[in-house]
């Protein structure tokens, strides 16, 4: 049980209440698409309601001031790599935790990787016992094929028994299409929702950013949009024949949108990760490891249409987490890993989004709490009747400074061409235990 | 609500510069102006006079210690730049790839810092993966130099440096001329630098001529144009520079076979026939005979080949002296 707040312990002693009333406060209600100002009841430190202003405060508890903060439902992510359980050295899963609640995520959703594939119920118990002490909701993504290796499905009803209901093959290449439909249908027995990132590998492989101006610039060889695009095609194909749900996640581009429009969406979801939404590969253009992601960041045009599909609930807004340690982010650009951490930046990079009018409010809720809850089959309504568990809520100053910002924003000042970041970013959200 | 573009373009690092201008490090012709360019034109035709001194030594980089890291192999690159640094009296130390410590495992940064634990004062670098010359100038000490003697398919400014030299000295004027680059230019550093280069010194007609495979995927300016038909491409063409083809070129499928692109795309004494009469030819070597350019062409009397070679060392020499000109007064100031 935790709320999530930017008030300080000496701001609001709201951390050691059951029952509080937060009045005047911003709600975002992403089904009427509006915000206007409500009150907040917490009743026994376990559900809110959310109420007009005029409602009266539940007598003989504190009353709390909540003017300039906005409040609604927790973000859902769809898309995230935590390290190896197993391998310390590759980070701290706890530690990453801590970083998505604080964040403002409710859940989070971890993807299988080569190193740990999730493809046995030992490996998700490990997952689960090491996430146990994180107030937020861990689903895990199991592979799709054990240990991703592209030769026979996993052990699906076993993972099932362990709670688990999506299944990926992720980036990680399938050289047998035959293999892969198999590996499918039997994902379809057991019901799996399947996840794909869709790349072809054999037109992405030895490319490390986006094929265009910027690649061109700098003789960096490129991913052309259509490993995007082909892939798609093909696991939208995959998927229809094995009659399994699929969701398209991470997509990077224009033609993928144009793509999934064709196939018609009603059985189709899909998401872009935050990076995808905030920066081109103009960011590349002094080899800026900091941005090498998978998918690779795409054009201004791209980065236009994927806003567009957003703002029209199309997509889902993803975190696209994938922490690297610093060291192999320190060398020349094709020498270093892909990926970025993006869980403590999630929210700043939306309040930007919303600053420059690019999103709304209720765009950016439903986008990340929302429509994932939906494809996570996992929605309750709970955004219209505005009642939400406590576990599943944000409080959130759109203009507090951070007392300290990440590394990674701090560095985006100066040349980075991202001028609301110079100094700007005054968003953030705290999760502070409810005793 | 309509969305407008607001992801502004992210300006190019200027970190080879100084804040009053002067070069800190020599890592791309991008952003050098015409004026400067032809400044470090001019300092290197006064080092050409050097070599034929008794002594052929300049006391300008007495002193200072120039690292030549190669990571890729390199002849012509490796041995002017230790030949120039030797001129201005500096003392160099040259590590190529099977010497380096990268080969056991060391990073490229931990290297770097122990070298510059040994107190070097410019480093020259060649390496495989374009960028690496930026990030070993972002993270050497101030004061510290960096060279780009060729960071995979991004810069080869050096060169470029050198070719502008040698059209200069039997061109003149870079303005009225047209010029005519041939081959593999989507995989070459040296193209894209050539192309800043002539372009920052006011060449109005470039021409890439290639097949779709080894052009870039994009127009790099007004000025330069994408040609298909090697003999429309040359024609009326003041200079022209042939590029050295790979053989994993054909590996990777980008063309059938050498003998077609010879066919296509070589410099023979029929397909030069429509150069203007004093036309140059040019090429930054290693040369493939009888498949970028036949034997009579690389020998013959509108080659300049040679001469390029020749140049490089005045002109490394003018890259060096003006680094650690800015490097001096920079520690000066200190």
């Amino acid at each position: 049980m935790k709320i999530a707040s930017t008030f300080n312990q000496s701001d609001f002693q709201i951390h050691h209440v059951q029952t509080a009333t937060i009045q005047n406060i911003v709600w975002v209600d992403s089904t009427a698409n509006t915000v206007k100002p409500a009150n907040l009841l917490i009743r026994d430190g376990k559900k809110i309601e959310v109420v007009s202003v005029e409602t009266a405060p539940l007598k003989n508890f504190p009353v709390i001031d909540g003017k300039g903060y906005i409040a609604c439902p927790a973000w859902w992510d769809l898309a995230s790599t935590l390290p190896d359980p197993n391998n310390p050295s590759s980070g701290n899963v706890e530690a990453e935790l801590k970083l998505a609640e604080e964040g403002g995520f409710a859940q989070v959703t971890v993807w299988p990787t080569s190193s740990y594939p999730l493809d046995t119920p030992a490996e998700v118990r490990l997952l689960q016992q090491t996430a146990k002490n994180s107030a937020l909701m861990v689903t895990p993504i199991v592979a799709l094929t054990r240990g991703l290796a592209g030769e026979r499905p996993s052990d699906f009803a076993a993972l099932k028994k362990e709670g688990c209901f999506i299944t990926t093959q992720s980036s990680v290449p399938m050289t047998d299409l035959r293999v892969q439909a198999r590996c499918l249908e039997y994902a379809a027995t057991h019901h799996l929702k399947v996840f794909f990132q869709s790349i072809e590998s054999s037109l992405a492989v030895g490319g490390y950013m986006h094929e265009g101006e910027v690649s061109d610039i700098l003789g960096i060889p490129g991913i052309p949009v259509m490993a995007e695009t082909i892939a798609v095609m093909r696991d939208l194909e995959l998927a229809k024949h094995a009659e399994v749900q699929p969701h398209i996640s991470q997509i990077s581009c224009e033609r993928t949108l144009n793509l999934l429009h064709s196939y018609g969406s009603e059985n189709i979801s899909a998401d872009v990760s935050i990076f995808h939404l905030c920066f081109t590969e103009q960011q590349l253009i002094n080899f800026d490891s900091r941005f090498r992601v998978t998918p690779p960041l795409r054009t201004e045009s791209d980065r236009l249409a994927l806003i567009a599909a957003v703002r029209d609930g199309q997509l889902a807004i993803s975190s696209g987490h994938q922490p690297r340690a610093t060291t192999s982010k320190m060398a020349p650009f094709a020498n270093t890993a892909s990926g970025a951490a993006t869980f403590d930046v999630f929210l700043a990079l939306g309040c930007e989004l919303i600053r420059r009018g690019e999103l709304s409010w209720p765009q950016w809720v439903k986008a990340t709490s929302a429509l994932p809850r939906k494809i996570l089959n996992n929605y309750t309504k709970s955004e219209e009747t505005t009642y939400l568990a406590l576990d599943d809520f944000c409080l959130i100053d759109p203009d507090a400074q951070w007392d300290k910002l990440p590394e990674f924003l701090q560095s985006l000042g100066g040349d980075s061409g991202i001028t609301g970041f110079r100094g700007k970013v005054k968003a953030r959200v705290r999760l502070i235990p409810l005793s | 609500m309509s969305v407008e573009s607001i992801q502004t373009r992210v300006e190019r690092d200027t970190s080879q510069f100084y804040s009053d201008g002067r070069l800190k490090h020599f890592l791309t012709i991008e952003g050098i102006s015409g004026q400067k360019l032809t400044e470090l034109l001019d300092l290197a035709q006064s080092f050409l006079v050097v070599e034929h001194r008794a002594i052929k030594k300049v006391p300008l980089l007495r002193g200072k210690t120039l690292v030549n890291l190669f990571f890729e192999p390199s002849t012509r690159t490796r041995t002017t730049f230790e030949l120039a640094a030797k001129r201005l009296s500096a003392d160099v130390l040259t590590i190529q790839s099977q010497d380096s410590s990268t080969r056991k495992g060391e990073s490229l940064l931990d290297m770097l810092r122990n070298l510059e634990a040994m107190a070097v004062d410019l480093f020259v670098v060649r390496h495989a993966q374009s960028g690496a010359a930026h990030f070993i100038a972002q993270h050497v000490t101030p004061n510290v130099a960096v060279v780009n003697a060729g960071d995979g398919r991004h810069a080869h400014p050096t060169q470029a440096l050198l070719d502008m030299f040698t059209i200069r000295h039997f061109k003149g004027d870079f303005i009225p001329l047209r010029v005519a680059i041939v081959g593999d230019i989507m995989h070459s550093r040296v193209a894209r630098s050539q192309v800043q280069a002539l372009l920052a010194l006011g060449v109005q007609d470039i021409r890439l001529i290639a097949p779709k495979t080894l052009l870039p995927r994009t127009r790099w300016h007004p000025n330069v144009s994408h040609e298909w038909e090697l003999q429309h491409g040359l024609k009326d063409v003041d200079v022209v520079i042939a590029l050295r083809l790979q053989n994993e070129r054909m590996q990777a499928g980008l063309l059938p076979s050498p003998e077609e692109y010879r066919a296509l795309y070589g410099l023979t004494n029929d397909s030069i026939k429509v150069l203007k009469k004093d036309a140059i030819i040019m090429h930054p070597g290693p040369i493939n005979r009888g498949v970028e350019m036949d034997s009579d062409i690389a020998d013959g009397a509108r080659s300049v080949i040679l001469d390029q070679v020749h140049f490089g060392i005045a002109v490394r020499m003018a890259i060096l002296s003006k680094l650690m000109e800015g490097s001096d007064r920079e520690a000066a100031k200190l």
